[in-house]
């Protein structure tokens, strides 16, 4: 195991330099990237238990009756292994550590979760160590643990990314936290683990090891069933009472890691709404208060979000679906409010596509205010519900065929 | 202080029964188990240790029945079982592997840590505790194995077969770790040789398929020789008196 742990923090320290969190200035995502060094750590940590699991087994056989339970030797054989999990667990999260100010510390459920994970891994590894003879059990404990927290990344269904935890690593957004369901059933899972790895350990005979696999079965079954509503994203929205929020409509709310880019969400923020005012674009007093998902947010990504929270969202149940102009008219909304909000045809285009912001671009050199005003509300109107046929006859003139007739 | 076999039945999967209501006590410093191979020696011992339970019947030292999580912990602190078979683990120090056997026994570590040397210098190895275990000779390696079994101070020391694959030199050692022994513990040891018999031990009890054909004193088993047998014959043919009775 001496020879194990440098290689292994060096793999994490290289490895370190080209993966970023979500949002490194958020310390839930600085958190959850570590979840991703699970494929290394692991396997690492599932070795040298098995190591030691095969090295207990023959010293129980020199001693014979030994006084000591079971479970007792299990935990003096794996916890120097456990002191590598934590120290690979703290390395990487010391690589990702936030700037210094960054409100808040590591998300502890996260790095809890983690933990766990690690500890089931060991105690799988210690199990399969005492199971198998050395040349077959260091391979199986390295190679399964592998393939659990990798590649369980590439298989479908979501629920064998979520039960592992191995789909947290792109967690978060500073408007997000990571879903309760996932980190509680990558426990139970943990949990039923090691808690089979336990009785197989303490177990006398067959039948006892046989049965003792229970409880993991169980473990899998209650995560499965806790992560099975979700999809992908391992993530819940954060609690807004977190945010800071201002009096108006809209409401605008900045979450404490913003604090330092406050003055400028302000300024940006401002100014956008100025020239929506200008442009005679109201926002609904009803609408959910606008946050920014990153922690400083640069001036595209305010515009776009002041922008997604004008246009209405696609209704959640269409029978018949969508026409293919819902989405044209819908982008080149977007692409519309993006120049009234002040960003210049180049930006623009890098968050719509670029025949939509050059047809706009038309539409707002060809038409008076009070046009495109009138073609923006016709708009609006149209997608809010779910529309049918041919589009409205305002908004024919800028649909896919190309810019204002 | 007897450790005590009442009623004791044990039975193989597939060779059948070995011991049938076996009662047995030992009592004295120093008893040797004589048998010739499947006689149930070490099965005797690896009961005696609660290694191995038996199907029905009792073991008990001193009145100290194992039968419960506290009173086997206790038992097992007091008995120590050197295993036939004797084991180096990879990874491990001469002292280390004798120091975690002592953990295992229920010291802490820093205890058994301590004890270890001293244990080893008992069975003259002190010099060797540096060394990977797995780079003793087979004899040193055996001796390593009475120091796990020392390095707790138990009361009883059960060794299986352990003169096995010693040379000369290593035997006389050995003779004289059970002289010092004594003074600390009670002994039983199982062998099929004859050699140091009337040397070591007090007490000599013969196993048979599973049968006890002789428990008593020294004096009395080599009384089983023909008459005019040398000395240096005597528990030879005393032996072979009874394992050709059995055959």
């Amino acid at each position: 195991m001496i020879w194990v742990a440098p290689v292994l923090l060096g793999l994490i320290a290289i490895y370190a330099g080209d993966t970023q969190p979500e949002d490194g200035g958020y310390w839930t995502a600085a958190t959850a990237v570590g979840t991703l060094f699970l494929s290394f750590t692991a396997p690492a940590c599932a070795a040298c238990a098995a190591w030691e699991g095969f090295r207990s087994r023959r010293l129980l056989h020199a001693v014979g009756n030994p006084v000591r339970s079971s479970t007792r030797v299990m935990v003096g054989g794996c916890w120097p292994v456990g002191v590598l999990a934590v120290t690979a667990t703290g390395l990487v999260l010391w690589l990702y550590v936030p700037e210094p100010g960054t409100p808040g510390g590591p998300d502890v459920a996260i790095l809890g979760t983690e933990l766990l994970i690690l500890c089931a891994h060991i105690a799988a590894g210690y199990a399969v160590g005492r199971a198998f003879p050395v040349v077959i059990a260091v391979p199986l404990a390295t190679m399964g643990s592998f393939l659990v927290t990798t590649a369980g990344l590439g298989l479908e269904p979501a629920w064998i990314r979520h039960i592992g935890a191995t789909n947290l690593y792109n967690c978060c957004t500073v408007e997000e936290i990571a879903a309760p369901e996932v980190l509680f059933a990558a426990c139970v899972f943990a949990v039923g683990v090691i808690v089979s790895a336990v009785l197989i350990v303490s177990a006398r005979v067959l039948v006892a090891r046989v049965a003792a696999v229970l409880p993991g079965l169980a473990g899998t079954a209650i995560a499965v069933w806790l992560v099975l509503p979700l999809d992908w994203e391992p993530t819940a929205p954060r609690d807004l009472s977190a945010a800071e929020c201002t009096d108006g409509t809209p409401r605008v709310c900045t979450w404490p890691e913003q604090e330092s880019s406050a003055d400028t969400i302000q300024a940006s923020v401002t100014d956008v709404l100025a020239r929506f005012e200008s442009a005679g674009i109201r926002y609904a007093d009803s609408m959910d208060p606008i946050t920014f998902a990153h922690s400083s947010p640069g001036r595209i990504e305010i515009v776009a979000t002041m922008v997604g929270a004008l246009l209405p969202t696609e209704p959640a149940d269409c029978p018949l679906g969508y026409p293919e102009w819902y989405f044209d008219v819908h982008e080149r909304m977007s692409s519309w409010l993006y120049l009234t909000a002040g960003l210049d045809a180049g930006t623009a285009e890098g968050v719509a596509a670029p025949e939509n912001v050059e047809a706009v671009r038309a539409m707002r050199s060809e038409w008076s205010p009070a046009e495109q005003l009138s073609w923006y509300e016709a708009g609006v109107d149209a997608l809010r519900e779910c529309p049918q046929g041919e589009p409205p006859a305002a908004l024919r003139s800028v649909t896919a065929s190309g810019g204002p007739s | 202080m007897p450790l005590v076999f009442e009623n004791v039945t044990f039975s193989y999967r597939r060779s059948g029964r070995l011991f049938d209501r076996l009662t047995l006590s030992f009592h004295d410093p120093v008893t040797v188990v004589l048998g010739p191979n499947g006689a149930g020696k070490s099965t005797l011992l690896g009961i005696a240790a609660t290694a191995i339970r038996p199907d029905s019947g009792r073991v008990s030292l001193d009145g100290l029945v194992p039968a419960r999580k506290r009173e086997l912990a206790a038992y097992r602190r007091r008995v120590s079982w050197i295993p036939q078979q004797v084991t180096a683990v990879p990874g491990l120090r001469v002292r280390e592997q004798v120091a975690y056997c002592g953990w295992l026994k229920g010291l802490s570590r820093s205890e058994a840590w301590d004890r270890s040397i001293r244990a080893l210098e008992r069975v003259e190895l002190g010099d060797l505790a540096g060394r990977a275990s797995g780079k003793l000779s087979g004899g040193q390696q055996r001796r390593m194995a009475i120091a796990q079994a020392l390095v707790h101070e138990a009361s009883w020391v059960l060794m299986d077969e352990p003169t096995a694959g010693l040379d000369p030199g290593q035997r006389q050692v050995f003779r004289r770790l059970i002289a010092e022994l004594r003074e600390t513990a009670q002994i039983i040891v199982s062998t099929h040789q004859t050699d140091d018999l009337d040397t070591v031990f007090d007490h000599v009890v013969l196993l048979a398929h599973g049968r006890v054909h002789h428990d008593g004193g020294l004096q009395s088993f080599l009384g089983m020789a023909p008459e005019g047998t040398p000395e240096t014959k005597r528990a030879e043919l005393a032996y072979a008196r009874y394992v050709g009775n059995e055959a």
